[in-house]
């Protein structure tokens, strides 16, 4: 599916629930995936022990890369051409987090239709763990 | 210059003048594999159901070439044991006073499609390097770098900004 400009408007909300009651397997998962083997995301004894954080957590890059998946759902594969985030909270195992993209502004660039969306992914209980913005191309 | 309302030791400030030194100057050049195997993974980490980051017919059918890397893959660094500090993740930047880091930001802007079976090679700039104070540690070091990833043709296919804490 790819949105059409004719379809959007500033102010409109897409969201997602991306993950629901995140498993240690999934951050493990992720460490395998990217090469991230930091011991803050996977080493219980180390993160409480020794780093002083009350459980492991998960990795930026995968709360990014699941907020990701919200943006890919919705814009289409292949047409994010920016897509930037901030990590802002800690997420951690059992978190359900849910991803919203608001419209800030279509424009026209070198021909190109694009949107430009404000991104914020939420924690259970409210609290932003991921704030950001992208740029996708549309129709 | 260091900022002088953070409380830090005379060695600490000197390992931040000394990371200082490495801004704009640009680190080896690193080779990343993009494996259909390495999609995969990624795909199913980050919980993509979509098949065409799973089953090559359906990438195809899609128009891709292969499978498609989601956005923010760009493969793995090829580990090397002979290359010290290469490959292990998690550690890059670091020191004897700052030895533990977290990822503060990551900005991803993709160029062109990344797929399975590419060679990426990335170039790491340093682009800042500020001592600040923090709330939950006292001082953090905020390391700017941008990595820029070419592929097999030579052709820039991503660039990537990130920000880490080192404290």
């Amino acid at each position: 599916m790819v949105l059409k400009a004719s379809d959007l408007q500033a102010g409109q909300t897409h969201e997602e629930v991306v993950v629901h009651d995140l498993s240690r397997t999934q951050i493990v998962q992720y460490a395998g995936a990217s090469g991230d083997y930091n011991p803050l995301h996977t080493d219980e004894v180390f993160t409480t022990k020794v780093a002083g954080y009350p459980t492991a957590f998960a990795h930026g890059m995968l709360t990014m890369g699941l907020t990701g998946t919200m943006l890919t759902n919705w814009v289409g594969d292949g047409r994010l051409t920016k897509f930037g985030v901030r990590f802002v909270s800690q997420v951690f195992p059992g978190d359900t987090l849910t991803a919203k993209a608001t419209v800030k502004e279509l424009r026209e660039e070198d021909g190109q239709h694009l949107v430009d969306l404000d991104l914020e992914t939420v924690n259970q209980d409210g609290k932003a763990v991921v704030t950001g913005s992208a740029t996708a191309r549309v129709d | 210059m260091v900022q002088q309302d953070v409380q830090v030791t005379d060695a600490e400030r000197a390992a931040v003048e000394e990371m200082k030194k490495s801004v704009g100057q640009a680190g080896a050049p690193t080779r990343y594999e993009v494996t259909s195997t390495d999609i995969r993974l990624f795909a199913r980490a980050v919980g993509y159901t979509n098949p065409i980051y799973y089953d090559e017919a359906a990438a195809k059918a899609a128009g891709h070439r292969a499978l498609p890397a989601p956005p923010g893959l760009h493969g793995r660094p090829v580990f090397n044991p002979a290359n010290e500090g290469r490959g292990g993740g998690g550690q890059g930047g670091r020191n004897e006073h700052f030895p533990r880091g977290l990822n503060g930001g990551t900005e991803v802007e993709p160029i062109k499609q990344v797929y399975a079976g590419d060679v990426l090679q990335g170039v790491s700039t340093s682009t800042g390097v500020d001592l600040m104070p923090s709330r939950a540690y006292g001082r953090i070091v905020v390391r700017k770098t941008e990595t820029v990833f070419t592929n097999q043709d030579g052709e820039v296919v991503a660039k990537t900004r990130g920000t880490g804490i080192s404290y």
